[in-house]
């Protein structure tokens, strides 16, 4: 077994270190980076937006690179975090609170530090983990069938909607609009059109692309444009950051919250939980509570940041283990690098692994090195970043929709999906305004065709029989703890109603 | 407990209503047989008691909050016309072509809709476009459309 992963890794790094792969590893993460600092522009908007660019590569490229924006980003927006109090991404929001206190008591290098450091930990332990993890299940995976699916898609969205961050309620409904627009378009089986209207682009359903483009690139931008956005008050304009090295008492307080912060990265990052903002929450939370002075969070603590950062970091790489061995996305940006997959030819599910072994160890060994590249980019070159940042929005958000609106065109040269991108930006915006969050909607946009196929699938196997699904051990023992979810979630939110 | 949850109910319990009207066209199949219209209904109705759920809760939850105004803090004016400026892209792409239709559209926005200077004005739209022509069309092949002009 120990042989074998070394092996593997041999394996992967022949994929990662050609040239090629190196450089698309490398502007994988530059591009990361880049969005993560910039407060205008998120994560799942910029993987979307280079989409496109990934056509033209191998799937294993396409995917280290569209891999190397998401967890590079997770390094980028602690830096806005920290320097000017802004996230730069949701998942770097609670480092604002004590990162942005040390900046302001002349530790802002120590809080750059132990992010940049914590972060490479949690990611490096985070993708050991997934090594040893992922092939197992993607070996168990492989006795699933259409009912074992079913019952699985039925669990990610039970635990979607339970752990959401928002309204348990309103997760839900984001997650039913999003069945209903994947049901848009022909049937497959009866070859019904279905909420089409005659308009052609629909016969296909309606494109992820657009519809993530629109919900997190456009809507942000319109976001920004709707007030005045004051000048932003750069903690360090005029003084150089000094000393990115935390002093060993420092390193003494953060090594706690790093391993915590990684444990507990990996495992909310592998469940769909619509990202690692839940686990950056967690983290900060746990450590506060074990801290002896907890009245101290907010004050600068270096525990705040270190803790939650590195947790981001172990859950952005946590999050491919249900990607790569079920097929299933835990978040929009999953959804995406499935759908950059599917472009490829590439079938994601459990047969990733022994159908495209250049994909699966390419990918998990391209998170290695992309790591390290991040290190580099991220403490050296924090000056060219901090720099960036001076660029101001008015100037960024013309960019932003000039290649929202080319991306999507140049799929398929349709002027109605960029129509339709655009439809689903306005929405996206009154969504954000009316506290409903869009990540359960891609997901379920994803995962409701899926779980429909599977469904008339099992069916047609059980001969109309819906026993099927408690019969299979699996499926059952799956759906049993949906079920438990469920109940654990509408009584636990009642006590806590009550409380109030 | 907000209005702005009465509003955002209404309308999606409209649009699941139209869902499930819709849906039963499509022939909902039988139990072990479903046929296209199933997941769409089952969804719609779903839609829908969540929907009255939210409306239900926002008028008996008394909240202490004052009604929150975000509406009326809105510039409306900066917000269409960047939407106007998208919805004009789309639809004179294919017409004026890619060159022209993205300095026009990097000068609305930069002139008239941030007022920028006409210097920085001039130098971010022709960045832009030639970096972009350079980037899609050079490097990824994508076969922008040419326009009227032919270029």
């Amino acid at each position: 077994m120990e042989q074998n992963i070394w092996q593997n890794i041999l394996y992967g790094l022949q994929v990662c270190v050609v040239p090629m792969n190196l450089l698309y590893c490398f502007i994988g993460v530059l591009v990361g980076t880049l969005v993560g600092v910039l407060p205008g522009i998120g994560t799942t908007a910029a993987v979307s937006l280079l989409l496109p660019s990934t056509f033209s590569l191998n799937a294993a490229s396409a995917v280290i690179m569209l891999a190397g924006i998401y967890y590079g980003a997770q390094y980028g927006g602690s830096t806005t975090s920290i320097l000017v109090n802004i996230p730069g991404e949701a998942t770097s929001a609670i480092t604002c609170l004590d990162g942005y206190q040390m900046a302001r008591k002349g530790r802002a290098g120590a809080a750059l530090g132990i992010s940049a450091f914590g972060s490479f930990i949690g990611g490096t332990l985070s993708c050991i983990l997934l090594m040893v993890v992922a092939p197992p299940l993607a070996n168990m995976a492989l006795k699933f069938g259409p009912a074992e699916y079913v019952s699985l898609i039925i669990l990610a969205f039970v635990l979607l909607t339970y752990l959401a961050a928002g309204s348990m309620i309103k997760a839900l409904m984001m997650a039913v609009v999003g069945v209903i627009i994947g049901c848009i378009g022909m049937d497959l089986i009866t070859g019904t059109k279905r909420f089409v209207y005659g308009i052609l682009v629909l016969n296909d359903g309606v494109g992820l692309v657009p519809v993530i483009m629109g919900l997190f690139g456009i809507s942000e931008v319109l976001l920004n444009v709707d007030h005045e956005i004051q000048a932003r008050d750069l903690y360090t304009s005029n003084s150089k950051i000094k000393g990115l090295l935390p002093n060993l008492e420092e390193w003494k307080r953060s090594i706690g919250p790093i391993l915590r912060g990684t444990g507990i990265g990996f495992i909310l990052g592998a469940l769909p939980t619509g990202g690692a903002i839940v686990s950056t929450l967690t983290s900060y939370g746990v450590e506060k509570r074990l801290s002896k002075h907890p009245e101290k969070f907010g004050t600068g603590m270096i525990e705040g940041v270190a803790g939650p950062e590195t947790a981001n970091n172990a859950a952005s790489t946590s999050c491919f283990v249900p990607l790569l061995t079920l097929g299933i996305p835990q978040n929009a940006v999953m959804a995406i690098i499935i759908g950059a997959l599917i472009i490829h030819g590439v079938q994601p599910g459990p047969l990733l692994l022994k159908n495209s072994p250049d994909v699966f160890w390419g990918v998990i060994v391209s998170m290695y090195i992309g790591n390290a590249m991040l290190l580099i980019l991220n403490l050296p070159l924090i000056g060219m970043w901090v720099k960036i940042l001076k660029i101001p929005y008015p100037i960024f958000f013309p960019l932003i929709l000039l290649f929202c609106l080319i991306g999507v065109y140049s799929l398929n040269n349709m002027t109605t999906e960029t129509i339709i991108m655009i439809i689903f930006g306005v929405m996206g915006y009154f969504m954000k305004k009316f506290d409903y969050e869009a990540a359960p909607l891609v997901f379920a946009l994803v995962l409701g065709p899926m779980l429909e196929m599977a469904f008339r699938q099992s069916l047609l196997l059980s001969n109309g029989s819906l026993s099927i699904f408690l019969k299979k051990p699996i499926s059952a023992s799956l759906l049993l703890t949906a079920g438990m979810l469920l109940i654990m979630g509408i009584v636990g939110r009642r006590r806590v109603n009550k409380e109030d | 407990m907000k209005r702005s949850d009465i509003w955002s109910g209404i309308f999606w319990l409209l649009i699941s209503m139209w869902v499930v009207i819709e849906s039963i066209g499509f022939d909902l199949g039988k139990w072990g047989s479903p046929g296209p219209g199933l997941l769409p209904f089952c969804s719609g109705i779903i839609l829908a008691l969540l929907s009255l759920f939210i409306i239900f809760r926002a008028i008996y939850k008394k909240t202490d909050v004052p009604a929150e105004n975000w509406f009326m803090e809105i510039r409306w004016k900066k917000w269409s016309l960047t939407l106007t400026g998208l919805l004009a892209y789309a639809l004179l792409l294919e017409f004026l072509g890619f060159i022209l239709c993205t300095l026009i559209f990097m000068i609305f926005l930069l002139a008239f809709v941030e007022r920028q200077r006409w210097i920085i004005i001039l130098l971010v739209t022709v960045l832009t476009a030639a970096a972009s022509y350079v980037v899609f069309e050079l490097c990824l092949k994508a076969q922008l459309p040419k326009g009227f002009l032919g270029i």
